[in-house]
């Protein structure tokens, strides 16, 4: 019998609307590991126990009057500090809103309670969810980062201190803490899940993402959030579909492309060795592996994409800037500064550009189930001054089209090693399956040996 | 050419831009990110676009 906090949260849920399982005795077994691990791993900033514990509470009594349940009643999920919580600290990692204190939930917070969730705490985040380095540590290895910029998120879900977690992503900032933690990741489409509330690192680029142990929670937690949002302006215009039938229909041996190209020249001998090895297992279980060629479009985009997030940061935070420059870290200062000087006509030049290419990239991944590729360029790096590579991330933010990290071996050095899929505009549900299926073929069933 | 495609007249525009915003000390701190973003306007100048293609903010 699991112990409540390595449930994950579709078991959960289950047990609870069995009542099997305390909404109340799931959140302490999360607090005390919180208790136990967070001295070494240092995943959060924020937790208000009395609330956590109040809200538990609430919800088993929901339980046991017979009231109507929601798809997620009574499970805890991790914030990145950046998300919108009212009346609970929101501070980003920095100095300049550090003491920010909202007054209303982020769109994806108040789905998240109104699906019977109940928010655990806030989890670190990088200085403005940049590349400035956070205090998290790794729980595979203390001395690795643990990715950026959702490092506490990544670092929390991997130690089982919660069982989902919110993340960002502008360039990299899921799903490479997750393949660097051996968690599975999800990026979802631009605009599949308002970001209204979001403290905004690029409005153009910004997705919220989902950081959980099994691509099934993934699934269900962007089941949960997804959705219109008149807030948001770019908010995706299209019915949320039943993404649970759309897995089902897809968790099947898919057509898998795989992507040398770029891919295995920019990684590690080590990490490209393994994408083949996972891609041969995938064959062997039955899915068709084809080489896929990557568009002309993609030489330009790790340009056009800084371009374009340097910009939106100045425009967010130029009033800031002009008045305490000095409060922001090194690497964001320095990234809003280039902003700053980019003439216009270069920043919409880069904005038409990303509009070829994300059709262009549309284009190929309509061609096969999911497109794949190592999900990191090299296991976490053994440096906490660096949050990483984003360079394998980055093109899929820039298209805004879905991707799934799922862990899938371990290095030498007994890291995670990861593999990334990706989809169509629009079709999470496809990707989800495939990502599925892989999971059961070829996943990682394995969390970090020194916090079993 | 257009001066946008020359690399070396982009960073010397940039830094000149960075003095003018935020003094000649910050200005040298910047010089790795002044030669990034120089590569990186030059790689955006240097592709040819649609004219008919209009840029993507958010939709």
């Amino acid at each position: 019998m699991p112990e409540p906090y390595e449930l994950s949260v579709a078991d959960a849920a289950a047990q609870i609307r069995q009542g099997v399982l305390s909404p109340v005795t799931l959140a302490e077994s999360l607090l005390a590991r919180i208790d136990k691990l967070d001295g070494d791993l240092q995943a959060w900033v924020t937790i208000d126990r009395d609330a956590v514990l109040s809200a538990a509470r609430a919800r088993e009594a929901d339980v046991t009057s017979g009231a109507p349940l929601g798809p997620i009643h009574g499970v805890p999920v991790g914030l990145k500090d950046i998300f919108y919580t009212a009346g609970m600290l929101t501070a980003c990692g920095s100095k300049v809103y550090a003491d920010f204190v909202p007054d209303f939930d982020a769109t994806s917070v108040a789905k998240i309670k109104e699906a019977g969730g109940i928010i655990l705490g806030k989890a670190v985040t990088t200085e403005f969810a940049t590349s400035d380095p956070s205090p998290a540590h790794n729980p595979w290895n203390l001395e690795h980062t643990p990715g950026g910029s959702s490092s506490g998120s990544s670092a929390a879900v991997a130690a089982r201190m919660v069982p989902a977690a919110l993340g960002s992503q502008t360039g990299g900032s899921t799903c490479r803490p997750a393949a660097y933690n051996g968690i599975v990741g999800l990026k979802p489409t631009y605009g599949r899940i308002s970001r209204y509330g979001v403290v905004p690192v690029s409005w153009s680029l910004d997705h919220v993402g989902i950081l959980t142990r099994t691509v099934a929670d993934a699934a269900l937690m962007l089941q949960v959030m997804s959705g219109e949002d008149d807030n948001d302006p770019g908010s995706l215009r299209q019915p949320v579909p039943d993404f649970s039938a759309q897995m089902a229909e897809h968790d099947r041996p898919p057509r898998i492309g795989l992507v040398r190209q770029y891919y295995q020249d920019y990684c590690t001998e080590e990490i490209w060795a393994h994408t083949e090895a996972v891609a041969n297992q995938l064959a062997e279980a039955g899915a068709e592996v084809e080489e896929i060629g990557l568009p002309d479009s993609f030489a330009r985009v790790h340009s056009f994409q800084r371009i374009v997030m340097n910009v939106d940061c100045a425009a967010f935070h130029e009033a800031n800037h002009r008045l305490r420059a000095a409060d922001y870290g090194p690497r964001i200062r320095a990234g809003m500064e280039m902003g700053m000087l980019i003439p216009t006509a270069t920043y919409l030049k880069a904005q038409r550009l990303r509009r070829q290419f994300r059709a262009d990239m549309n284009e190929m991944a309509s061609q096969v189930d999911v497109v794949m590729t190592p999900a990191t360029p090299a296991p976490a790096p053994k440096d906490l001054n660096t949050t990483g590579d984003a360079a394998f991330q980055v093109p899929w933010t820039a298209a805004g089209l879905p991707t799934v990290v799922v862990p899938t071996g371990l290095s030498e050095l007994g890291m995670p090693m990861a593999v990334q899929f990706g989809g169509p505009w629009a079709e999470e549900g496809r990707v989800l399956g495939a990502s599925q299926w892989c999971e059961r073929v070829a996943g990682l069933d394995q969390g970090p040996p020194n916090y079993p | 050419m257009s001066q946008m495609a020359n690399e070396e007249w982009v960073y010397e525009e940039l830094r000149r831009r960075a003095v003018a915003m935020f003094g000649e000390k910050r200005a040298a701190n910047l010089e790795d990110y002044l030669r990034t973003t120089a590569r990186q306007v030059v790689d955006v100048e240097s592709a040819s676009v649609h004219r008919d293609l209009e840029p993507v903010v958010q939709d």
